[in-house]
């Protein structure tokens, strides 16, 4: 093992050019695979923190009827199921030990009327019981105009990115009551319309769910706000009362609760009566003559507490969502409750999927380079394998095994791996603490993405220093194989026919 | 006692298409203790024949007996294993490996075979060193050794495991006149002290003054013996 280990040292110190070749392609190998592990780390953990704090939590509880897992930007038009009984997932949630806090939220499409004459826009709606809903997300939202924290019981917080587009398609600029116009916050083409800007302090909204009982519900803004990144996907949402939101979608609101409530109470009271019933001939006849019949439909059973559309859940600990997500998953189903939990990363649907492919892109792009890393060091080893035939088939002549040589080469392979790949991951540790140093921040969305939020932060964890050795050895090994066995094939006869 | 029988040794080689005849039928016997000579004329199969005994090259038929053992049907593991403890070699050049010096060349094949310990092989190797006149150089690697004092170092080192036999093709053809008839020397003063087999290969015409026994061959088969 000693007589090895010397061999080797001193066999690299030898052909000091080729393994210096070989060295410095491992060097930078290590070095940008522990780069791009950081990066990925980075990317991941900024995601998880934009989306976890900034939106959707932990986990999300949605509908058991709910089909996609993708709860926060679904297919045009096609709204999110309605949530029943978020009453009793409210208490199971309570009683969970992991649960830190959850908001219980609507969440649809409505189209934004135009009170000048022009086209309408749309926003998507996210209707929310202020308490809950900050207490998931503290300080998360930035004012850029207005008020951060709403007043009163109707009201709406837009962001900057969905007043931008509202601006493009209707040509009115939205700004927080009493309706004065913050100059630096304009769009260009604002500035441009700067002296005929119709600006308004009050927004129309009208629910998209295809409802025939969606309404229109003016609110005033109170603020306009924008999240510290991925404004692009999360600026969409118009923040409102979850009472107006309830009236925009048609779903009764609380206030007109009352007289329903009777009829709820007589409807639960069948309990486990074929649901069938409730729509056939044996419809029953309700108590309280202020219901209208017409409409003990699917819609009137929306009122009152039950009208949520998901329920967002922030846990003590990011690390375990995925195993939170099942377990309240089951808790839900063996509750008999019609909802199901989603992990924060599949809730995020299209965000999942981008940095998946940035992910994609760049574990392509680092598997391309441990290609050609290998490849290098492949072909340099196969040199010296043939070069040094001559010592080795002389090794061979005096009684050296084929394990022996094969051991020779190894060893050199790894010596250099071990000092100059190790050297590679430092570096590569270093850059990775130099770039997170430099809080380089970008507006640009694509970018936000690849950061995983507004500042680029690559960070490696435990893991991927684990990572970064396994590639390493991956890439030296991939390497070594092929040289390794035509070394070792090297038959002793090549040493005499050298003379 | 013989230390090597060979009975109709044949062997071919493949160039592409043709064969060519190395060795056509040689039969010979080699007695333990023997300083033996190989000559003949460049291409007579002299190399062949010291590669098939030592068994880094394959007979394409015939018989090789090795201490009364048939070495031709061996496996590669078993022909290393013997080469190792029973045969040392001596190469007209790149004899030596290059990173180590005098003294780790000549223990090298002894650390290869468990169970020596590295005092052991310590001890072997500076005696042999001295043996053969290089104890001024043990620290010495090879680059930094004239090529008479190489071959003194192979020749150390072929008897570090204190081999049967020591097989030897043309040890002194990369040396002068001189230093090659001190090799030749130490070789023979060893195979008395030591009683180890010597056989060698030479193109040297007064091998006579050496060798106690001369096998001839001319054509890949035997042409006589004095
Ligand atoms: N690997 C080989 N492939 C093909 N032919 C070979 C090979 N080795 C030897 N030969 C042929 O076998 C014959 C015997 O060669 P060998 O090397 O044994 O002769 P030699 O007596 O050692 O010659 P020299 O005195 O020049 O060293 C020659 O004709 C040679 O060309
Ligand atoms: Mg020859």
């Amino acid at each position: 093992m000693r007589l090895l280990l010397s061999l080797c040292g001193r066999n690299l110190m030898r052909h000091r050019g080729r393994s210096l070749v070989v060295g410095i392609i491992l060097f930078f190998g290590a070095m940008v695979m522990t780069v791009g592990n950081g990066v990925l780390s980075g990317m991941e953990l900024g995601l998880r923190e934009n989306i976890r704090e900034g939106f959707l939590g932990d986990v999300v509880i949605a509908s058991d009827e709910q089909e996609s897992d993708n709860v926060l930007m679904g297919v045009m038009g096609k709204g999110i199921a309605r949530l029943d009984r978020a009453d009793e997932i409210s208490s199971l949630l309570e009683g969970d030990p992991q649960v830190q806090a959850f908001a219980p939220v609507g969440k649809n499409m409505a189209m934004v009327l135009n009170e000048e004459d022009g086209f309408p826009s749309f926003a998507y709606l996210l209707g929310v019981d202020w308490e809950s809903y900050r207490k998931v997300f503290p300080n998360r939202l930035q004012a850029l105009e207005g008020a951060r924290e709403p007043q009163g019981s109707s009201w709406v917080l837009l962001p900057a990115t969905a007043r931008d587009m509202a601006f493009e398609q209707m040509g009115v600029w939205f700004v927080p009551k009493p309706g004065e116009v913050v100059d630096s916050t304009l769009t260009e083409t604002a500035k441009e319309r700067r002296s005929q800007l119709r600006v308004r302090d009050e927004m129309v909204l009208m629910g998209f769910s295809g409802e025939n009982t969606t309404s229109d519900v003016r609110l005033p803004i109170q603020g306009v706000v924008r999240y510290p990144a991925l404004n692009k996907i999360w600026g969409w949402f118009a923040i409102v009362d979850i009472e107006s939101y309830r009236r925009s979608q048609g779903y009764l609101a609380a206030s007109e609760q009352v007289t329903l409530d009777s009829g709820r109470a007589a409807l639960m009271e069948m309990g486990d009566t074929d649901l069938d019933d409730l729509f056939g001939s044996k419809l029953p006849t309700l108590p309280g003559a202020a219901l209208r019949t017409g409409e003990i439909d699917s819609n009137a059973l929306r009122t009152a507490s039950a009208a949520w559309n998901l329920i967002l859940v922030r846990l003590h600990s990011a690390e375990g969502a995925d195993q939170a997500a099942s377990r309240l998953d089951s808790s839900l189903k063996a509750a008999g409750l019609p909802a199901r939990a989603i992990v924060w990363n599949k809730a995020a649907g299209p965000i999942g999927g981008m940095a998946v492919l940035i992910k994609g892109a760049l574990f392509v792009f680092v598997a391309l380079l441990f290609v050609v890393a290998a490849i290098i060091v492949m072909n340099t080893l196969s040199m010296a394998a043939m070069e040094r035939s001559a010592e080795i088939g002389m090794m061979r002549a005096i009684g050296a095994s084929r394990n022996f040589i094969r051991l020779l080469f190894a060893g050199e392979t790894a010596l250099l791996a071990i000092l100059f790949g190790g050297a590679g991951i430092l570096a590569g540790a270093l850059a990775v603490t130099v770039l997170r140093s430099m809080n380089l921040s970008t507006d640009n969305d694509f970018l936000q993405m690849a950061y995983g939020g507004e500042t680029f932060q690559p960070v490696l964890s435990l893991l991927d220093w684990g990572l970064a050795v396994l590639q390493l050895a991956g890439t030296s090994v991939t390497a070594l194989i092929y040289p390794m066995g035509q070394a070792a094939r090297i038959t002793p006869l090549e040493a005499i026919q050298r003379d | 006692m013989n230390i090597v029988e060979i009975r109709d040794l044949v062997k071919n080689y493949q160039l592409d298409t043709t064969v060519v005849p190395a060795l056509r039928g040689v039969s010979l016997h080699i007695e333990e203790g023997d300083f033996l000579s190989i000559v003949g004329p460049s291409g007579s199969g002299k190399t062949t024949l010291l590669n098939i005994i030592g068994c880094i090259d394959e007979a394409t038929s015939g018989s090789v007996r090795f201490g009364g053992e048939e070495t031709t049907s061996l496996s590669d593991r078993a022909r290393t294993e013997l080469r190792l403890h029973r045969i040392g070699f001596i190469f007209q050049s790149f004899n030596l490996i290059p990173v180590l010096n005098v003294v780790e060349n000549v223990e090298f094949p002894l650390l290869l075979q468990r169970g020596v310990s590295r005092r052991m092989a310590r001890d072997r190797a500076m005696e042999l060193v001295e043996a053969v006149g290089l104890d001024e150089h043990t620290r010495h690697r090879p680059g930094e050794l004239s090529g008479g004092q190489r071959q003194r170092v192979a020749i150390a080192r072929a008897l570090a495991t204190r081999p049967d036999l020591v097989l030897a093709d043309e040890p002194t053809a990369n040396l002068d006149s001189v230093t090659g008839e001190q090799i030749l020397n130490l070789m023979r003063d060893l195979n008395h002290t030591r009683g180890t087999t010597f056989i060698f290969s030479t193109h040297d015409p007064q091998v006579l003054t050496y060798a106690r026994r001369v096998v001839r061959v001319r054509d890949g088969l035997m042409a006589g013996e004095e």
